[in-house]
C-alpha cells in the first residue's frame, strides 16, 4: 500500500485516512485528560472511561483482523474495494494504539499476561510498520533494478526449467566438431562449475546480482577461447540465461522483504486476537 | 517475461510456447510462502491459546492481575471469588454508568472488615474498593491516594456549608496549621509543672547534699526519663507520680518531737522514711492516722492510762486495740502537723524541700479548688489534674501518630519550647511548619492524607470476635483437619 503517488512523490494519497486519525487521536487524548483531571487517582483500564477504550481498541482490532477474510469475501458482496480496507487496516490499526494507551492509562503494562498481550500488540504494530515502509520502498527499488520479473511463486520452476534447458544447449554446442578438444574441455568445466550452478542457485563466485554486469565480463573472456566462435549464439544464450537468473535471485531477495514481515505481523496479530479475547473476558468478569 | 522466451527463431531451444516456463495453473497451487505462513500463525495461535488455557487453571490465576495483592490479602491471592464475588460487575459498572458498582461489593469486604463510615454528615458513601485499590502490588491498601480524600475536602463547604472544617486540596498545598496551635491553646491540665527547671536541675549538685535515688539519671533530666512511649511506640504514656515523681516529690512525714528512747527514735525515723500515700486527702489523714495511732502504740512516747470511752470509738472498721486519751491526743496533735505541712504548703528552703520534704506538700504541684472556703480543721480540695490514667493523651484526635517512626530526632526538635517551659499551661506541641520541613516531595517523607489520618472512624468498630474459621479462611470449608481444634 502506497502512501505517496509514485509519480509525485510529495503527493501524499492518504490524507482523508491520515488527517482522521490525527483528529481522532487528539480527541482520544484530550478526552482521557479532561476525564482524568479531577479523578480521585490515576485511571486505570478498568475505569469507566478506561473500559470505554478498551472495547473501542478491541473493536478496531477486530476490524483490521478482517483483512484476513476479505478474501473469502464473495465478489458479489461489495463491502469496499482492497485497497480501501488496506487504508483502513492500516490507520484503524494505528489509532487501536492510541485507545489502547488511553486504555492502560500510559504505560501501565498490568500483569503476565497483559504483559504478553501488550508485546503481542506492540510487534505486531511495529511490525506492520516496517511492512508499510518497505512497500514504500522496495517496490520502486524493484522496478529500477529487475529487468524482468515473474510469479515470485515460480521462480524455482522457471530457474529448473533454465537449468534443463542449458544442459541442452551446451551439450549441443559441444558437440560442434569446428571445436577443438582443449577448448571443449575448457567449456565443458566453465557450464559445470560457472554456468549451472549460477542457474541452480542463482549465484557463483564468479557471479553476483550486486554487480550484474560481471556476467559480460566471465562471458567475454570465455569468448575469448580458440575456435569458440562457433558456438557464439549458444554461449550469448547462456549469458542471457545467467542474468536472468542473476535477476530472478534479486527478485527474490526484494520480495522476501518485502512481504517476509507477515511472517511476524500474521502470528502475532493471531496471538493478539486470542490474547485480547481472554483478557477481555476476565477484565470484565473480575 | 524473460528476454530469453522471447526469442522463438533460437536454433537450440526450437519453438517455445509460456506453458513450457510458466506453469498456467500456478495460482491455483498453495503458494510456499503463504503456506509456511499458515503454519507460522497457526503454531502462534495455538501457543496463544495453550497460554491463556493455562492462566484459567487453578493456580495460574495471579498471571490475570494487574499487580500482586497487597500483603494482608496474600492469603487469598489463588481464590479470586473470596472477594470478587459479583460476577460481570465491571461491565454492569459501565453499562450503569455507576462507579460504585464492582465485582467486589462491600459485603465481601465487610466479611472481615468493619468499615465504619467516616461522618455522619458525609455527603457520599463511596463504596470499599473505589479508595481501596487492590491489585497494585502495595503492601498497605489503607494508604489511599489523596483524590479520594480531596474528592470532598478540597471543596468541603459546597455540600457541608456549616462545616466547621476548612477546605484542603493537599498537605503542602492549603492545609490549615494545626488547631490547637493556630488557636494559642494552653495545656488544660490541672497541674504546676516547671519543664525548664526540671531540664536544667543540676543532678550532681543534689547527689552531693545526699539526695537518695538519682543513680543512673546521669548529669541532668532528660525528656524520656519522664516520658514513655506506649506499647504501640506510638504516643506517650500519662506522666504518672509513682512511676516518674515520687522518687523526687515523695510525701514525707515526720513523726514530731524529740524521743529519749532509742527504739522510738529509730521508729520515728522509720516513720519519716515512708511516705503518706499519694491519693485523696480523705484517704491520707486516714492512712496517718492509723501510722500515727500504731506508732503510739507500739512506742512509749506518751504516758500510758487505760483506753477511754472516747478513743475507744476508735475508726470504723479498723479492728486495732483502743489507745489512751493521751496517745489519742498526740496522735492528733501529729496528725494535725502532718496536714498542716502537707496541705498548707510549709515552703522551705527549695533544696530543703526537694530533700527532707518532698514536694514541700500537695500544693506544690496540685491547685486548691478556687472558690472553696475551708473552715477550721477542714480537708482541702483539689482540682482534678485532667491526666488521663491509663492511656495515652490524644492531642490530635482526627490523626495519628507515631514517636517510634521519628526517634532519630532529638525530642526538642519538635518540641523545642518544652526548654523553656515554666508553666503547664503552655502547649509543647509542634506547628505544622515543623512537618512540613520534612514531609514534603522535595525532601521525601510522605504527605499524602492517609500518612496521618484515618478514613474510618475505628471508635465505631464492632471490635474483635469474627465469623470466619480458619477452615473458610483457607477456603477448606468441608475438609477435615487433624490440626484443628477440638
Amino acid at each position: 500500500m502506497l502512501l505517496f503517488d509514485p509519480g509525485d512523490r510529495w503527493r501524499f494519497l492518504h490524507k482523508g485516512w491520515a488527517t482522521f486519525f490525527l483528529v481522532a487521536t487528539a480527541v482520544a487524548i484530550g478526552l482521557r485528560w479532561w476525564v482524568g483531571r479531577d479523578a480521585a487517582e490515576s485511571l486505570t483500564g478498568g475505569s469507566r472511561i478506561g473500559l470505554l477504550y478498551g472495547i473501542g481498541a478491541a473493536a478496531l482490532i477486530v476490524f483490521t483482523v478482517l483483512l484476513a477474510g476479505l478474501r473469502w469475501v464473495p465478489k458479489w458482496w461489495w463491502i469496499g474495494s482492497r485497497k480501501s480496507w488496506l487504508k483502513a487496516h492500516i490507520w484503524l490499526g494505528l489509532l487501536s494504539g492510541v485507545l489502547v494507551y488511553c486504555h492502560t492509562g500510559g504505560l501501565h503494562w498490568g500483569g503476565f499476561l497483559e504483559k504478553i498481550l501488550s508485546l503481542m500488540f506492540a510487534l505486531t504494530i511495529l511490525t506492520g510498520i516496517f511492512g508499510l515502509v518497505v512497500q514504500q520502498i522496495l517496490p520502486g527499488r524493484m522496478v529500477l533494478r529487475l529487468g524482468c520479473e515473474i510469479p515470485y511463486e515460480q521462480i524455482p520452476h522457471v530457474c529448473k526449467r533454465m537449468s534443463e534447458e542449458a544442459d541442452l544447449l551446451i551439450k549441443e554446442a559441444l558437440s560442434n566438431s569446428k571445436l577443438p578438444a582443449r577448448t571443449v574441455e575448457q567449456l565443458q568445466s566453465f557450464y559445470e562449475t560457472v554456468v549451472r550452478l549460477c542457474l541452480v542457485d542463482g549465484q557463483t563466485k564468479a557471479f553476483s546480482y550486486a554487480e550484474p554486469g560481471s556476467v559480460d565480463y566471465v562471458f567475454g573472456k570465455v569468448l575469448t577461447l580458440p575456435g569458440v566462435a562457433a558456438v557464439n549464439g549458444a554461449l550469448a544464450k547462456l549469458q542471457t540465461m545467467c542474468t536472468e537468473r542473476l535477476l530472478l535471485a534479486e527478485q527474490e531477495r526484494l520480495q522476501d522483504w518485502l512481504h517476509g514481515w507477515l511472517y511476524l505481523h500474521v502470528p502475532f496479530s493471531a496471538a493478539l486476537v486470542v490474547l485480547a479475547t481472554v483478557h477481555a473476558v476476565m477484565a470484565l468478569r473480575y | 517475461m524473460l528476454t530469453s522466451q522471447k526469442d522463438p527463431e533460437s536454433p537450440y531451444l526450437g519453438p517455445k510456447s509460456l506453458p513450457r516456463w510458466i506453469e498456467l495453473d500456478y495460482f491455483r497451487r498453495l503458494r510456499p510462502l503463504r503456506g509456511r505462513r499458515k503454519w507460522v500463525t497457526l503454531a502462534f495461535f495455538g501457543l496463544a491459546g495453550v497460554l491463556a488455557a493455562w492462566s484459567l487453571f487453578p493456580g495460574s490465576h495471579w498471571s490475570h492481575q494487574a499487580g500482586p495483592v497487597s500483603t494482608a490479602h496474600a492469603m487469598f491471592n489463588e481464590d479470586c471469588t473470596k472477594c470478587h464475588t459479583a460476577a460481570f460487575g465491571p461491565l454492569a459498572r459501565l453499562v450503569s454508568n455507576d462507579a460504585g458498582i464492582r465485582s467486589t461489593p462491600d459485603a465481601a469486604c465487610l466479611q472481615c472488615h468493619d468499615g465504619p463510615i467516616h461522618h455522619e454528615t458525609q455527603f457520599r458513601t463511596p463504596s470499599c474498593a473505589e479508595c481501596h485499590r487492590e491489585h497494585r502490588g502495595v503492601p498497605r491498601l489503607a494508604r489511599v491516594a489523596d483524590g479520594h480524600c480531596t474528592a470532598c475536602h478540597k471543596d468541603l463547604k459546597k455540600d457541608h456549608p456549616r462545616t466547621e472544617f476548612r477546605n484542603v486540596a493537599g498537605f503542602n498545598v492549603d492545609h490549615p496549621e494545626f488547631k490547637l496551635i493556630e488557636q494559642h491553646a494552653q495545656d488544660p491540665t490541672k497541674l504546676k509543672f516547671n519543664h525548664r527547671h526540671h531540664m536544667e536541675l543540676d543532678l550532681q549538685v543534689l547527689r552531693d547534699k545526699g539526695a537518695q535515688g538519682l543513680e543512673g539519671y546521669g548529669e541532668k533530666l532528660a525528656c524520656n526519663t519522664c516520658h514513655k512511649p506506649d506499647a504501640d511506640q506510638r504516643y506517650m504514656l500519662p506522666i504518672n507520680y509513682e512511676r516518674h515523681c515520687a522518687q523526687c516529690h515523695a510525701l514525707w512525714v515526720p513523726v514530731v518531737g524529740r524521743f529519749e528512747d532509742k527504739r522510738a527514735s529509730e521508729a520515728a525515723a522509720e516513720f519519716r522514711r515512708k511516705p503518706a500515700p499519694h491519693k485523696e486527702p480523705e484517704t491520707i489523714r486516714a492512712a496517718l492516722r492509723e501510722r500515727f495511732l500504731q506508732f503510739v502504740r507500739e512506742n512509749p512516747v506518751v504516758n500510758g492510762t487505760p483506753p477511754t470511752a472516747i478513743a475507744n470509738r476508735g475508726i470504723p472498721g479498723l479492728a486495732a486495740p483502743g489507745v489512751t486519751a493521751e496517745q489519742w491526743f498526740w496522735v492528733k496533735g501529729q496528725l494535725r502537723n502532718a496536714e498542716d505541712l502537707l496541705f498548707t504548703e510549709h515552703q522551705l528552703d527549695p533544696a530543703e524541700q526537694l530533700l527532707w520534704r518532698g514536694a514541700g506538700g500537695c500544693r506544690h504541684c496540685h491547685l486548691e479548688t478556687p472558690g472553696v472556703i475551708r473552715k477550721p480543721g477542714e480537708l482541702p480540695k483539689y482540682e482534678a489534674t485532667g491526666i488521663p490514667t491509663d492511656s495515652p493523651r490524644r492531642w490530635y484526635e482526627h490523626s495519628v501518630f507515631r514517636h517510634q517512626s521519628h526517634g532519630l530526632l532529638a525530642c526538642t526538635q519538635c518540641h523545642g519550647q518544652a526548654a523553656k517551659s515554666e508553666t503547664t499551661s503552655e502547649l509543647l506541641l509542634p506547628s505544622i511548619e515543623t512537618c512540613k520541613r520534612c514531609h514534603n516531595p522535595q525532601v521525601g517523607a510522605r504527605s499524602d492524607c492517609a500518612e496521618c489520618h484515618l478514613y474510618h472512624n475505628r471508635k465505631k468498630d464492632r471490635g474483635l470476635d469474627g465469623s470466619f474459621t480458619i477452615e473458610k479462611c483457607l477456603g477448606q470449608e468441608g475438609v477435615t483437619s487433624s490440626a484443628s481444634a477440638p
